[in-house]
C-alpha cells in the first residue's frame, strides 16, 4: 500500500501507544472495518509495537519457530512419559504391591489378636455324635447337614442345619450349626446358635456349646466374654482339660 | 539427552536452541495430543506448543517456576490452563459479527504476551526485519516506536528537519513492512 497519509500513520502510532481519546480510537476502530489498508496498518503497527516491547520474548520465539521448522510438525512421540501416564503406572504398582501385602499378611494371620490366634489353634470339628432320626419334620435337611458337616463343608453345612432348626429345636443340632458357622469363618453367626443351645437340659451337649461359644467370642475378638463363658464348663467334663489349658493361655 | 531442571531454567534463561529443541521433543507430543482430544485443530496445537514453551520461558524469567523436578506436572498445567483460556475467548469473542480485522486490533487485552508473539507472525517477522533493515531506519523506527519519543524530538536528536523526518519515518516503516511481507512468504517460512 502506497500510504503516504502521514496524519493516519501518527493516529496509528497514537492508537498503539494508547494516546488516542476514546471518540478517535472508535473512529479509527471504524475506519478499519470499511478500510481493509486501514486494518491492515493497524494490525502491523499493534505487530511493531509488539515485537519492540517484547524483544526477547520474540526472540525466543524465533528461536523456538527455527527449532519446531528443523524438527517437523507434529513432534516426535515424547521420549519421557507424560506426568499423567508415569502417575498412573506408579499409583497402578502401588496399588498391587498393597494389595498382595494385604493378602500376604492376611494369609499369615498378621492382622488378627493374640486372643483370636489362641482360638484359633484350639478349634477343631466336634466329632460326629448325633443320633440321626429317620423320620420327622426338616429331617432331609439334618440328614443333608451332617453328611455335608462329615465332608468338611461346613458353609453348605450350616445352610441345612439353620434350614433343620429353624423347624426343630434341638438343641444338639445347634451346636453343630454353631461349629459349622465357626469352621465356615462365620464366627459372628455362630454364637446365637451355640448360646441358644447351653440351655440343653443335657451335660454334654451344654458343654460342646460353652466350648464352642468361648472360641466364638475369641474369633470374634471378645476375650472378656470367652473367659466369662470358659468358666461354665466343668473341670471334671468333656471338655474340662481343654478348658483348663485354654484359660492358662488366656490369662 | 536428558537435561535436569536447573539446566533447563539456565537455558532458557540464555535462550539456548539446544534446549528448546529438548522441550520441543520432550513435551511437543503431549502439548499437541492434549489440544487435539480437546477440540482443536492442528493450527491450534502448533500455536499452543508455542505458546505454552514461551509461558515457560516467561515464568523462568520472571522466576515464578519454582517447582524442582515437576516440570513435566508443571507444562501439562500451563497446557490445560492455556487452552481453556483460549477456548473461552473464542466463547466470548463473536467473530461471527465483528470484522476479523478489527477484532486482531482491539482484542488483545486478556491475552498473554506469550499467546499474542505464538499467534501474531508478524511479530516474530518484525523481530528478524528489524536485524536487517539499515540505518538509519533502523534507529528512527525503535525512537519512534519503541522509546515512544515524539517526531519533533527525534527529529532534534537526530538533526533531522521534522518534515523531512516525518517522510523519513514513514518511508522506513513501509520499508519494514515490506521485509516482513516478503519474509512471511510460503516459500521463506514453515507452515503446517
Amino acid at each position: 500500500m502506497e500510504n503516504t497519509n502521514y496524519s493516519l500513520q501518527e493516529k496509528i502510532q497514537s492508537f498503539v501507544t494508547g494516546d488516542l481519546d476514546e471518540a478517535a480510537r472508535r473512529s479509527l476502530l471504524d475506519q478499519s472495518i470499511s478500510d481493509t489498508d486501514t486494518a491492515d496498518e493497524l494490525a502491523f503497527g499493534q505487530s511493531l509495537a509488539r515485537a519492540l516491547k517484547h524483544s526477547e520474548i520474540t526472540a525466543a520465539a524465533s528461536i523456538l519457530s527455527t527449532v519446531i521448522a528443523a524438527e517437523g510438525f507434529p513432534p516426535p512421540p515424547s521420549t519421557t512419559p507424560s506426568f499423567w501416564p508415569k502417575w498412573i503406572g506408579l499409583s497402578v504398582v502401588v496399588i498391587m504391591i498393597a494389595t498382595a501385602g494385604y493378602f500376604l499378611a492376611e494369609s499369615y494371620n498378621l492382622f488378627i489378636s493374640e486372643s483370636q490366634k489362641i482360638g484359633q489353634s484350639a478349634l477343631s470339628p466336634l466329632e460326629n455324635v448325633l443320633y440321626l432320626p429317620v423320620d420327622g419334620t426338616g429331617i432331609k435337611d439334618l440328614q443333608t447337614g451332617m453328611i455335608a458337616y462329615d465332608a468338611g463343608r461346613y458353609a453348605e453345612a450350616a445352610r441345612s442345619l439353620a434350614a433343620y432348626t429353624a423347624l426343630r429345636p434341638d438343641p444338639t443340632a445347634k451346636v453343630y450349626l454353631g461349629v459349622s458357622y465357626l469352621l465356615a469363618g462365620k464366627s459372628e453367626q455362630a454364637i446365637a446358635p451355640l448360646t441358644e443351645a447351653t440351655t440343653s437340659p443335657e451335660p454334654p451337649v451344654q458343654e460342646a456349646a460353652f466350648w464352642y461359644l468361648t472360641l466364638a467370642y475369641l474369633a470374634e475378638n471378645q476375650p472378656d466374654e470367652a473367659r466369662n463363658t470358659l468358666r461354665n464348663i466343668p473341670i471334671d467334663g468333656l471338655f474340662g482339660e481343654k478348658a483348663r489349658a485354654l484359660g492358662e493361655q488366656l490369662k | 539427552m536428558t537435561y535436569t531442571t536447573t539446566q533447563i531454567k539456565d537455558g532458557l534463561m540464555r535462550n539456548d536452541p539446544d534446549i528448546f529443541r529438548y522441550l520441543y521433543r520432550t513435551h511437543g507430543a503431549m502439548i499437541v495430543g492434549y489440544v487435539r482430544k480437546n477440540s482443536g485443530s492442528d493450527h491450534d496445537a502448533r500455536e499452543m506448543v508455542q505458546t505454552v514453551i514461551l509461558e515457560l520461558w516467561n515464568a523462568v524469567r520472571e522466576d515464578r517456576y519454582q517447582e524442582e523436578g515437576k516440570l513435566d506436572r508443571y507444562i501439562y498445567m500451563l497446557t490445560a490452563n492455556t487452552w481453556r483460556d483460549e477456548l473461552r475467548r473464542r466463547k466470548v469473542r463473536r467473530t461471527d459479527e465483528l470484522d476479523p480485522a478489527r477484532v486482531a486490533v482491539a482484542d488483545d487485552s486478556d491475552m498473554s504476551i506469550a499467546a499474542a508473539v505464538a499467534k501474531d507472525e508478524r511479530i516474530e517477522a518484525i523481530h528478524h526485519c528489524l536485524q536487517v533493515l539499515e540505518s538509519p531506519c533502523d534507529d528512527i523506527i525503535r525512537l519512534y516506536h519503541l522509546e515512544e519519543i515524539k517526531l519533533q524530538d527525534v527529529a532534534a536528536q537526530m538533526n533531522y528537519d521534522y518534515n523531512n523526518l516525518r517522510k523519513r519515518i514513514f518511508d522506513c516503516r513501509k520499508k519494514l513492512k515490506k521485509l516482513v511481507e516478503d519474509y512471511l512468504q510460503p516459500s521463506t517460512r514453515f507452515d503446517l
